[in-house]
């Protein structure tokens, strides 16, 4: 095969390699993580009394999910809605805004959230926090 | 002299055929460890007489002779072992994208250190396959006219494995002792190469090369790798299409008819068979597809690069993020070292352009040899030279969709080096053979095998890895006795010697953690993230290492752990520091979530209970500042106090005990009376009640009353002294003796030493004068 075909060739499969595992890969990802499911498993947690699994659902969907809007409507509290549309932010690569949130909910009442929220400023501003927490749902 | 790189290339590759396959003593903690070091020692010889060969086909032969007696003195059929270098073609494309390809991963990996081991591992690969396709280039003479060197050092390479094996499969079952058996049936299927070869070309050794390929289907067989099937399946129909099409212009019209439909049926039934296959036997479909899914899933980032090359593994962790619930309780607790499909796992390495890059090298180099075949090209034995290698390569590959050839050593460098050789030319005349004048005398193969060790000096820094994990062996005995601190300093020694490893700094930190120095751990915990940034069970080491002194790091080091999976122990100390900072509700509800998830996690439950009534039982401020009063004993302060916070709050039952505890003590029994029966209407089942109520009677003299308090009290709470004393002195006056003397005795059996033991003898003392006639 010569130089000439061969360009040819390795374009083909670069292209269609691309758009299969492309394809794929969105699709699994959608399938893995399936918006609706996940609000309702969230809301039954919640209706549990589970609350601390209701909100950890919440914000695996607002990291992973293709509907991250969803889940930060779906929360009730507003500083729980200002933490998750830190994490929205943070996936859309908006480093600013998602500071200027968490250090919001960083006031918060709520000591858990806010605690959580203190230690993302810290990994983003020093380096500090949770290695790598930019990609960690927590 | 030119000809001595391209010996030593050999020489490489015949020992390497020789030893990484069976280099498996027990040595290191893994077993593929010294396969492993062996591989990439090799490959970098092999990479730098590929490159000492390159130059020298490049470079022009008048320039290495710089004088005519030099010339006259050089062998005439010197130049023909060593051809000129051909004209670049889709081969040397497919090899630059793969380098290209390969350096731009290892770069845009989120470690570049972790990602040396599997750069080198790919760099060597490649340096394989190039010197196989260069030393072992036949264009010219020989060809495989005669049964080639390689071809008998495989045959060679394929049988002592199978024997080995076989030995350790009568002795012991299916076993491990050559590292894997599905490496060993990865091994064996690339080495039928070397049978069908000689089974297919003239002479004499046919029969031979027939009983020794079903010698090695039959070994491969036992050891029961599902995947090796496929291969063979896979591979057999893509034979018989080109043997249909080879015969295609040789054959009438109803013949092509009867080849169309089976060739059809064949590969339509193909799928049909495989999925019979797969579900008939405990080819764990299951577990392959949701390792797939999940390793696809992982190219939703770092599509066109990937994430590192050889950084699978570690990446893999990173999908338990987004892993559904049931997923993750067959892979959450797994750490998945292969995709079980090369092609996912080389795009989750390398990207997509990584993946092409490897198909296009793989077309590029099979396809010619197709051709050779269907088209009857060149020579009998080249016709069966291309078969044979492409039977044996296609197996492999279709074996790759299942499995992990092209990620253990043995099998890895079998597949580089037939894919060289696949790649080679044939030759278009017959021509003496080659390999006679190359390969005699020994003075140059000794030649050879010297530049082959000198080649292999610059590899010297990888002793240093292979020495890290022989260390890290040495501790393992320690560590998983748990006894990681007496082993810390091994553990450290070998990150020393090997800092690509997350492992080792992994090890260190259990090791100072367990020592109680939690600075130094979570130093080397921090060391372990930024090889492996997707390690769940730093983060839990992390929380660990938090939880005395920094409650709210460590809350949010274990959401991060839970975040990968669910472990109950990371849930409980979780709880803990929801306790520590005060927040009773969320400690509660995960809790309450423990006990749903481990329904066997009896302090969970208990738990839950407890802190739910503790919440119940939150005191308004007000009712704790009387409260606080009342315990100090300032009851003139007290009663204002609870005064004014029972008129606030009439219905809070706890405050009007309060006001009725201080009027009794300030002597107003009459009101304190009203209080506590207020009170018990709230509270039946309170003793305290029903006791407070019985001394406001009492001190009224209203005995009859206050006795039935009493009894009321002590029914509900039967082990209380005071309550049984109080009852004790209440039948006293009105004179059951026999009764109080049964609660006295009651008293003293709860506890010997009561306060009010001397009261109680004067009183029984007084009751036996008073009983006296």
């Amino acid at each position: 095969m010569n130089l000439k075909t061969g360009a040819i060739v390795f374009l083909v499969i670069l292209t269609l390699t691309a758009a299969a595992l492309g394809w794929i890969a969105h699709a699994v990802q959608t399938w893995a993580v399936p918006a609706e499911s996940l609000l309702a498993e969230s809301q039954a947690a919640n209706q549990r009394g589970e609350t601390d699994l209701a909100f950890r659902l919440l914000v695996k969907g607002a990291f992973y999910s293709d509907r991250p809007e969803a889940f930060v409507s779906a929360a009730a509290d507003p500083d729980h809605q200002e933490y998750l549309k830190g994490i929205e932010s943070l996936r859309r690569g908006q480093l600013d805004d998602a500071e200027r949130r968490f250090s919001r909910v960083a006031q918060s009442d709520s000591k858990l959230l806010a605690v959580r929220a203190q230690i993302r400023i810290e990994e983003m501003r020093y380096r500090t926090g949770i290695p790598n927490s930019a990609r960690i749902p927590f | 002299m030119r000809q001595i790189p391209a010996l030593a290339g050999r020489f490489i590759l015949y020992l390497a055929i020789f030893v990484i396959p069976l280099a498996n003593a027990p040595i290191t903690g893994d077993t593929l460890e010294i396969k492993t070091h062996l591989f990439r020692i090799l490959g970098v010889a092999a990479a730098i007489l590929y490159v000492a060969t390159a130059i020298l086909r490049a470079w022009p032969a008048a320039r290495l002779r710089p004088d005519a007696k030099t010339s006259r003195k050089q062998k005439p059929d010197d130049r023909a072992s060593l051809p000129p270098a051909p004209a670049l073609d889709a081969i040397d494309l497919a090899l630059v994208v793969s380098v290209i390809s390969l350096v731009v991963s290892s770069f845009a990996a989120e470690s570049r250190i972790a990602a040396i081991p599997g750069a080198l591992d790919a760099v060597t690969s490649l340096a394989f396959f190039s010197l196989a396709r260069t030393v072992f280039d036949v264009r010219g003479p020989a060809g495989p006219a005669r049964v080639p060197p390689v071809i008998s050092v495989i045959t060679i390479g394929s049988v002592l494995p199978a024997l080995f094996y076989l030995c350790d499969y009568f002795h012991t079952g299916i076993p491990d002792s050559l590292g894997n058996q599905n490496t060993v049936s990865h091994y064996l299927l690339l080495s039928m190469a070397a049978p069908i070869f000689l089974a297919l070309r003239p002479g004499r050794m046919r029969w031979f090369g027939v009983a020794l390929a079903v010698f090695l289907l039959w070994v491969n067989w036992l050891t029961a790798a599902r995947g090796a099937v496929v291969g063979v399946l896979f591979a057999s129909a893509i034979v018989a299409v080109l043997t249909a099409a080879r015969f295609w212009s040789s054959m009438s019209g109803r013949q092509r008819a009867v080849v169309g439909i089976v060739c059809a049926i064949v590969v339509l039934a193909g799928p049909a068979l495989l999925h019979v296959y797969a579900t008939s036997t405990d080819f764990n479909v299951s577990v392959r597809f949701l390792s797939w899914k999940y390793s696809i899933s992982l190219l939703n980032d770092r599509f066109w690069f990937g994430y590192g090359p050889g950084l699978f593994s570690t990446s893999f962790e990173k999908t338990k993020l987004w892993m559904a619930d049931k997923d993750s309780t067959l892979l959450g607790m797994l750490t998945v070292n292969y995709a079980h499909n090369d092609y996912v796992e080389i795009a989750v390495d390398q990207g997509v352009v990584g993946l092409a890059a490897f198909l296009f090298l793989v077309v590029s180099c099979l396809a010619p040899a197709a051709r050779i075949w269907i088209s009857r090209g060149g020579r009998p034995a080249d016709q069966a030279w291309s078969i044979a290698l492409l039977f044996a390569l296609a197996a492999s590959l279709g074996q790759a969709a299942f499995d992990f050839p092209y990620h253990t050593p043995a099998p890895r460098l079998l597949f580089y080096v037939l894919l060289g050789l696949v790649s080679i030319r044939p030759a278009k005349e017959e021509a003496p053979a080659e390999e006679a004048h190359v390969s005699s005398g020994a003075g140059v193969w000794s030649m050879a095998a010297l530049t082959a060790a000198f080649a292999a000096l610059p590899a010297a820094p990888l002793l240093a890895m292979y020495s890290a994990s022989a260390i890290s062996h040495v501790a393992e005995p320690q560590f998983k006795a748990g006894h990681y601190e007496e082993v810390k300093h091994l553990h450290a020694w070998a990150a020393g010697q090997d800092p690509t490893r997350s492992q080792y700094f992994f090890r260190t930190g259990l090791g100072e953690e367990q020592a109680g120095n939690f600075e130094a751990a979570r130093a080397s915990y921090r060391n372990a993230l930024s090889l492996e940034p997707y390690f769940p069970n730093v983060y839990f080491h992390l929380g660990v290492t938090s939880l005395e002194r920094n409650p709210p790091r460590a809350a949010s080091e274990f959401y991060a752990n839970l975040a990968f999976v669910p472990t109950p122990v990371a849930f409980h100390n979780l709880a803990a520091m929801c306790m520590a900072l005060g927040d009773s509700g969320a400690a509660s509800a995960v809790y309450r979530e423990i006990a749903r998830r481990y329904p066997d996690d009896d302090r969970a439950r208990h738990n839950v209970e407890a802190l739910e009534t503790q919440m119940r039982s939150v005191r308004p401020p007000e009712y704790v500042r009387a409260l606080e009063l009342y315990s100090q004993n300032r009851l003139d302060l007290a009663r204002p106090a609870a005064e004014q916070f029972v008129r606030d709050n009439p219905n809070y039952i706890d405050g009007v005990f309060l006001l009725g505890r201080i009027l009794f003590h300030l002597g107003n029994h009459d009101a304190s009376e009203r209080l506590f029966k207020t009170y018990i209407a709230g509270r039946p089942n309170d003793p305290e009640g029903h006791y407070y109520l019985g001394n406001a009677l009492y001190f009224q003299n209203r005995l009859r009353e206050s006795l039935a308090s009493f009894r009321e009290a002590v029914q509900i709470n039967p082990g209380s002294p005071k309550m049984l004393y109080n009852l004790g002195v209440n039948y006293y006056f009105v004179d059951d003796f026999r009764s109080m003397n049964d609660c006295f005795d009651t008293v003293l059996a709860v506890n010997p030493n009561v306060s009010f033991k001397d009261k109680i003898e004067e009183m029984r003392r007084t009751a036996r004068a008073k009983s006296r006639p």
